[in-house]
């Protein structure tokens, strides 16, 4: 926690909403680094993000904003449909959510709105399409926990600009239990979608997914489920999403993930889809200050140096090397 | 496109079998809290007396010079109410170790003020299972050999004031063992601060979770790290939806939720 101007803004914020909060967690972080793809060849990242979260006794709130910057030096830049010598690609996310505890019974209010805006560098190279994708969303969710189980339901409302854009109405039910060292999580998504060229679509994507949590620093989850959707000409298609992820820390300065999604379509089970990444993430060294009591300035952060590999079956590989600096 | 699918399956299963190899190495050799915790001190010799072990061959010869000594810190353990089994279960520790008899005996001294302070600790708050307080001591000491304070352990205690499920000594002193052996788990891979790590134990203590599920919070904690939170907001976390009743599944979900973005 951070005892600072942003701090103290964060604080009558949430003083002013939701009366005295119980805890807050403030979290900054900024990252810059190399990273060299398949498809777009050499580029330089770099971004920052900033996120805070209260804990009321009744009510809660979060939100969270990231932006992101890469300069292109290679022959083309995602997102442009011709070839430019080289570019910038930027985008911005910001979140918030609210959400009100009342014994078993919990709801939650998410709205967040994200801008991805690709813009030709200032001088080089002619670029069409380079328009920023704008989109943006809100759930209600409503959550029962119980002492042997916890179920949800999960209406959502999203829209995005673009030519792949359209809005989406879904609703998400869900369900998890444990089961040993186990979470088994069933749940079924409901989709209707309509594209800003007049086409529409219905999913229905009943599904099984697991976490395992096994009591020392290792976390594996996976889910799976079959997707049909209706088309308004009758058709209909079969999709089989398989996601897998992989959580670790090594020692006490080694993080690691990866994860690997398929989608095989049915019934040829033809892969159209699959990508994989892994991220290693070494840290190079904490730093920070402990208060004597309490209320007094206490922060503590950490330099870490993230290693990521990515495969994708349409965009090739990519892989990046970086320094991100993270206080809290 | 072939080609792709293939590198990507072999990078993968590649990788994924390091990652699973390297992990269970770190499991086996680097998780000695979760590890102690799983496996509390041998209690096979617990029932051997000093004087027993002190009529053995080889151990009368080598250790013979420290027997008188190790008698007297085994009257003082009895008048806190522990049997000397626990002190037999370190002599054999360090024979097997092979420590010269004096360097043995200072650590048994060591062992002796530490397990007076925590039968101390216990019977101040009316917590000392007559009977069965060996295992408890022994799993306690163990901890503060890893680095808990004994202000930590007492502090810990003094929450099960509100177990009021709970009614005999022995299963709130087991639960404030678990909380504090995973609380220090973490800490030991994702340094906490003391404050937020004396929170985090009462808020385990104090939960609907199982103490036999506790251990999946290190789990939890690798999965937050790895995606990007801090431990500090991971403890906040864990301590704001352990307090309310929640759950493991709910906190869970509630990682999750924090993890995917939009």
């Amino acid at each position: 926690m951070i005892h600072t101007p942003v701090h103290a803004l964060s604080f009558l914020i949430s003083v002013s909403l939701f009366g005295a909060p119980g805890l807050s967690a403030l979290e900054i972080s900024a990252a810059a680094g190399s990273a060299w793809s398949s498809d777009s060849g050499p580029a330089l990242e770099a971004g920052a993000a900033i996120g805070d979260e209260f804990f009321g006794r009744v009510f809660s709130a979060r939100y969270a904003g990231e932006g992101s910057a890469a300069w292109y030096f290679g022959d083309a830049t995602p997102g442009m449909t011709t070839t430019a010598s080289d570019g910038f690609y930027g985008d911005a996310l910001a979140s918030a959510e609210f959400s009100a505890l009342t014994g078993p019974l919990s709801n939650l209010v998410k709205v967040y709105g994200k801008l991805e805006s690709p813009y030709p560098a200032s001088s080089v190279g002619a670029v069409v399409d380079s328009v920023p994708i704008y989109s943006a969303g809100a759930s209600l969710a409503f959550v029962l926990n119980t002492f042997d189980f916890s179920v949800s339901l999960e209406p959502r409302l999203s829209w995005q600009s673009g030519n792949s854009g359209g809005k989406e109405l879904g609703l998400n039910s869900g369900g998890s239990f444990l089961a040993g060292e186990f979470l088994v999580k069933p749940g079924a998504d409901l989709a209707w979608m309509e594209w800003d060229d007049g086409s529409e679509s219905l999913s229905l994507r009943p599904g099984l997914g697991f976490s395992w949590y096994p009591g020392f620093p290792f976390s594996v989850s996976a889910d799976s489920g079959l997707t049909r959707t209706w088309l308004p000409d009758g058709t209909t298609s079969d999709e089989l999403p398989f996601r897998a992820s992989f959580y670790a820390a090594l020692g006490t300065s080694i993080l690691v993930k990866a994860a690997v999604e398929l989608g095989i379509a049915l019934p040829d089970a033809e892969v159209v889809s699959a990508f994989g990444s892994t991220e290693v993430s070494f840290t190079l060294g904490r730093f920070g200050r402990v208060g004597e009591g309490d209320g007094e300035s206490t922060w503590s952060g950490e330099l870490r140096l993230p290693c990521h590999f990515t495969l994708d079956l349409d965009d090739g590989w990519s892989a990046g090397v970086g320094l991100e600096v993270a206080f809290d | 496109m072939i080609g792709i699918r293939s590198k990507l399956a072999n990078h993968a299963s590649t990788f994924l079998a390091c990652l699973f190899v390297i992990s269970l190495f770190d499991f086996l050799f680097l998780t000695n809290l979760v590890q102690a915790q799983a496996q509390p001190p041998a209690t096979g010799t617990a029932k051997r007396t000093i004087a027993v072990w002190f009529g053995g061959t080889e151990e009368e010869k080598k250790y013979g010079s420290i027997k008188n000594e190790v008698e007297l810190l085994a009257l003082n353990l009895g008048f806190s109410g522990l049997g000397e089994g626990l002190l037999v279960d370190r002599l054999v520790e360090g024979s097997q170790k092979r420590i010269p008899a004096e360097k043995l005996l200072v650590a048994l001294k060591d062992e002796t003020r530490r397990l007076q302070s925590i039968a101390r600790i216990l019977s101040e708050r009316g917590l000392f299972p007559v009977g069965e307080a060996d295992g408890l001591a022994a799993e306690a000491s163990l901890l503060l050999r890893a680095g808990l304070g004994e202000s930590e352990f007492a502090t810990a205690l003094d929450a099960t004031a509100e177990l009021v499920d709970l009614k005999t000594p022995l299963p709130k002193v087991q639960r404030v063992l678990t909380a504090l052996s995973t609380a220090l788990a973490i800490h030991a891979r994702f340094p906490l601060e003391v404050g937020d790590r004396q929170k985090l134990i009462t808020a385990l203590v104090l939960s609907r979770i199982p103490r036999e599920r506790f251990g999946s919070l290190v789990s939890l904690f690798a999965r937050g790290k790895a995606s990007g939170m801090s431990q500090s907001r991971m403890c906040a976390l864990v301590i704001e939806y352990a307090s309310s009743g929640a759950t493991m599944e709910r906190i869970e979900r509630e990682l999750e939720r924090r993890i995917r973005t939009p």
